[in-house]
């Protein structure tokens, strides 16, 4: 099992880690980081994680993820619904037969990807509020002593969490229902008007749907969010809950196309 | 559903090995039946063709014997080992099934590369695949940016990666030139010379006619002929005998029809019907002697089998 999610993994590298992908791929990123903390910082008030704690170089990038939350489940659905719609899943079973060995490994692969990705918006937001701050009369003190290192390094946690919640979301809808732009019209349905004007102001909706679970895992300072620790355990749902389902849906189905 | 395959022609042959058995391999999807008590078997080392219709089974058959698709009932085997354990087979089988599918992003080289790394194989052979199917110099190119022949070219390539001892190709001439066809008869000669059994399922009969040595042949889910290529098309020869002389026929006639075969005079020359017969070159060897002791000059002497279409659309028919 190992050995087939490792080669899995490979196999999948090989197919992403092209020049184009990186070459459109990380700039993108810096960019959206570099202008979401220019933004944020030139607005941002004295709260609880104002760019000025101790915590502030990567907090401007955390605080502008929420809204990238769509674009991150998108980018794992896609590549997910388009093997299995171009008939590469079925060319790869016929290989490899361990299907879930096989999907972990390519989700695998594609989570590298995205933590590289994470890393670069994270290291850009960081230079980019160093170099800011100062002009917005924000002290950068500490920013990158034990503690500020500390609060990066948990940012840096946040967001892979948040990155593995969204991957596991994207991948087990496309996995279910087969095609791309089904998958991403769902999607862009629930993670749109439904969390946001269905969920607005019911307390059962902040505490179980996804989308706002974990906008409080990025905004962990923001006055509505969830404590960690409830964060945590409901990500551990969803992610036991998409593993099976995508496990149980990839064993039993056919491969027809 | 096997009810014609029993009158179908059969030829003994040694039992050799097989490289693939089933047994009432059937697959329902809902209520439509794809594939409906298969039960075949097709020997190892042979180049066997996988002939019917649109919506015989013939791609659903594949799949199933390759796992992608898991019967609704009956048995089936790949290399001694039940489709039910395709981890156990499949590395020693190499396929293309239904359209080929490549990442339209990357080069053909290393989507190659990419489905060797799914087994673990070293990817020391590429280079070698890719000029074996005529794909030489493109093979860094873009996938997205090849004709359909070039990607059934790239498709039979990643089938062929590992040297498998079997290889199963669906329609693996679609979307090729005559060139690209004659190709594909010259790579399948060449697995087969190698000692791998070759599968191949098409709808151009005159392609299995030159490449296949075993056919098997479905319709509407059901199996209508398993066998030696051979044993199908023999019957139904016919033995054409035109005497020089037209008013020789009468002679003739009398000399063929002391073989205790159907003879049929067509105004022109005799029509004997040399299926029964044990060996029909020598019915033909025969007759000339007899023709030429009795003085008559044959200008025409030959035996017309059926070829595999003419066979083939004869059952379909029946």
């Amino acid at each position: 099992m190992f050995t087939a999610l490792t080669r899995s993994a490979h196999s999948e590298w090989i197919l992403l880690d092209r020049p184009r992908l990186w070459y459109s791929v990380l700039p993108l990123a810096a960019v959206l980081a570099v202008g979401a903390t220019w933004l944020v910082t030139a607005a941002a008030g004295d709260g609880p994680r104002g760019i000025a704690a101790v915590d502030g170089a990567t907090s401007a990038v955390m605080s502008a993820t929420g809204f990238v939350a769509l674009l991150v489940a998108a980018a794992f659905a896609a590549p997910a619904g388009n093997q299995i719609d171009r008939g590469l899943t079925r060319a790869a079973l016929t290989r490899q037969p361990r299907r879930i060995a096989l999907e972990t490994g390519k989700l695998t692969s594609r989570l590298g990807v995205a933590a590289i990705t994470a890393v670069t918006a994270l290291v850009a937001g960081a230079v980019t509020a160093r170099v800011v701050a100062p002009h917005y009369g924000y002290s950068t003190a500490g920013w990158f002593g034990a503690d500020g290192l500390g609060d990066i390094a948990s940012d840096a946690a946040r967001l892979g969490l948040f990155i593995l919640m969204y991957a596991a979301i994207g991948t087990t809808l496309a996995v279910i229902i087969r095609s791309t732009p089904i998958t991403l019209a769902v999607l862009l349905l629930w993670f749109g008007p439904i969390e946001n004007v269905l969920g607005e102001g019911h307390d059962w909706a902040q505490r179980w749907f996804p989308g706002l679970v974990m906008r409080s895992l990025v905004n962990p300072g923001a006055p509505d969010s969830l404590a960690t620790h409830t964060v945590l355990w409901t990500s551990a749902i969803y992610l036991a809950v998409c593993a099976v389902v995508a496990g149980v849906v990839l064993a039993r189905r056919d491969v027809t196309n | 559903m096997n009810t014609e395959t029993a009158n179908t022609p059969t030829v003994d042959s040694p039992r050799k090995a097989l490289a693939i058995e089933a047994v009432g391999l059937t697959k329902r999807f809902r209520s439509r039946t794809a594939v409906d008590g298969a039960t075949l078997s097709i020997p190892a080392g042979t180049v066997t063709g996988l002939v019917g219709p649109n919506g015989a089974g013939k791609t659903t058959l594949l799949a199933m014997l390759l796992g992608l698709v898991r019967p609704t009932s009956g048995t089936a085997s790949v290399l001694g080992e039940p489709v039910s354990r395709p981890a156990r087979y499949l590395p020693k089988v190499g396929s293309l099934i239904e359209t080929p599918a490549f990442h339209p992003a990357v080069g053909g080289r290393d989507n190659l590369r990419a489905l060797a790394a799914l087994t673990g194989q070293p990817p020391t052979d590429l280079d070698d695949l890719i000029d074996l199917v005529g794909l030489a110099g493109r093979g860094n190119d873009p996938v997205g940016s090849y004709s359909l022949g070039m990607k059934q070219r790239l498709g039979i390539a990643a089938a062929l990666l590992g040297d498998p001892e079997l290889v199963i190709l669906d329609e693996p001439t679609n979307g090729l030139d005559p060139v690209g066809m004659a190709d594909v008869r010259d790579i399948v000669t060449t697995i087969a010379a190698r000692g791998a059994t070759v599968i191949v399922s098409s709808h151009l009969l005159s392609e299995l006619e030159q490449m296949c040595d075993w056919l098997v042949i479905l319709r509407l889910g059901g199996l209508l002929y398993e066998g030696p290529a051979s044993g199908f098309t023999d019957g139904g020869a016919v033995l054409r005998a035109v005497p020089a002389d037209p008013a020789g026929i009468a002679e003739l006639s009398r000399i063929a029809v002391g073989f205790g075969l159907p003879v049929t005079d067509d105004g022109d020359g005799l029509r004997i019907d040399v299926a029964g017969a044990e060996d029909p070159c020598q019915v033909a060897a025969t007759l000339n002697e007899r023709a030429h002791g009795h003085g008559i000059i044959l200008r025409e002497l030959h035996i017309r089998r059926p070829d595999l279409q003419s066979r083939y659309l004869e059952l379909v028919a029946s």
